[in-house]
């Protein structure tokens, strides 16, 4: 797809419908009153980028997971798309909000790579558009995905932890 | 939280004495503050230490390449905690224990859940960020921002009970 004004292409996201697994630590699950949340650490990322793994490409949820003490989160891209609004400058009327986009895509990790990482045909990335220039909308997107993740459930359990059955 | 429960247990009875009683009506209430007070203090205290216990955590601790904490977001983020629970013992609010952890930059993270609402701050040497949500929206249902003042607003509207 291009961009009609500049003829530019326009990269586009995964499909709404594509499953994605996040790997998550133990120590990222609390249980509280026979409930379980999520952390927001289980989504920090340093690039404001996190990692997740497509379950078209990669259908085995173990694979994905980083350690073997890990449990497995579910995602849909369709429920992580999204726009968000930001007020660049309060009392300004709503068209001078900043839109950001919310997308996935993806970014295989190919063999030989700069970083030495293991390669990983299934990965890819939740990005916004703009980037977001400060934590407070990163820390946002991060709550998101926390509940979006909760919504769905683990497929895989991390080691330790015991969770009712929904 | 069963602890919590307890207590509302015990406020709602305070609540239903005879109007007569007010003397005994008003003694309860103050035990029952200074019950709260104790157990507010000493949870900062447990949770003092697990906040601490996160300095033992080196950079790259969750292999996603995230900072280890710096003694002064660990210290501040310790007294951050002691004089949030001398706020909540003074306003005689439920206190419950927050799940700590550290973000990406090595801030310090606290979380807690009330139903649900969640309340998130991050405690960096330098600021306190904080994001409020009470549903997935990022728009709609979260506010975010840098923590000026006390926490007292916020944990009010955490522990609001559910419409």
């Amino acid at each position: 797809m291009a961009d009609a004004a500049s003829g530019v292409a326009i990269e586009e996201g995964l499909d709404s419908d594509e499953v994605l697994f996040r790997s998550v630590r133990p120590d990222d699950v609390k249980i509280e009153a026979a409930e379980w949340h999520l952390s927001v650490t289980a989504f920090n990322d340093r690039n404001r980028q996190p990692s997740v793994d497509r379950a078209a490409i990669r259908p085995n949820p173990a694979d994905s997971r980083k350690e073997g003490s890990h449990g497995i989160v579910e995602l849909l891209t369709g429920e992580v798309r999204t726009k968000v609004h930001v007020v660049m400058n309060p009392g300004a009327p709503p068209k001078q909000q900043q839109e950001y986009k919310v997308d996935v895509f993806a970014r295989p990790i190919p063999e030989d790579n700069p970083d030495h990482l293991p390669a990983n045909p299934a990965h890819a990335q939740i990005e916004t558009a703009p980037t977001f220039r400060s934590n407070e909308h990163f820390n946002k997107l991060k709550d998101k995905l926390c509940r979006l993740a909760e919504r769905r459930g683990f497929r895989i359990v991390p080691v330790g932890v015991t969770v009712n059955a929904p | 939280m069963r602890y919590e429960a307890a207590m509302n247990l015990i406020d709602d009875s305070i609540m239903s004495l005879p109007a007569q009683d007010q003397a005994i009506r008003s003694d309860l209430a103050k035990a029952l503050r200074q019950a709260r007070g104790s157990q507010a203090r000493a949870a900062a205290h447990r949770v003092g230490e697990q906040v601490r216990a996160q300095s033992g955590r080196h950079a790259n601790w969750d292999c996603r390449g995230s900072d280890a904490a710096s003694e002064g977001a660990i210290n501040r983020a310790v007294a951050v905690l002691y004089g949030h629970a001398q706020e909540v013992e003074g306003a005689g609010l439920p206190w419950f224990d927050p799940r700590v952890g550290l973000s990406e930059e090595g801030h310090v993270v606290f979380e807690w859940w009330y139903d649900r609402n969640k309340l998130t701050l991050y405690v960096g040497d330098e600021s306190i960020e904080y994001v409020s949500s009470w549903g997935p929206d990022m728009d709609d249902q979260m506010q975010a921002g840098v923590l000026s003042g006390n926490l007292l607003n916020l944990w009010t509207w955490l522990t609001l009970p559910p419409e």
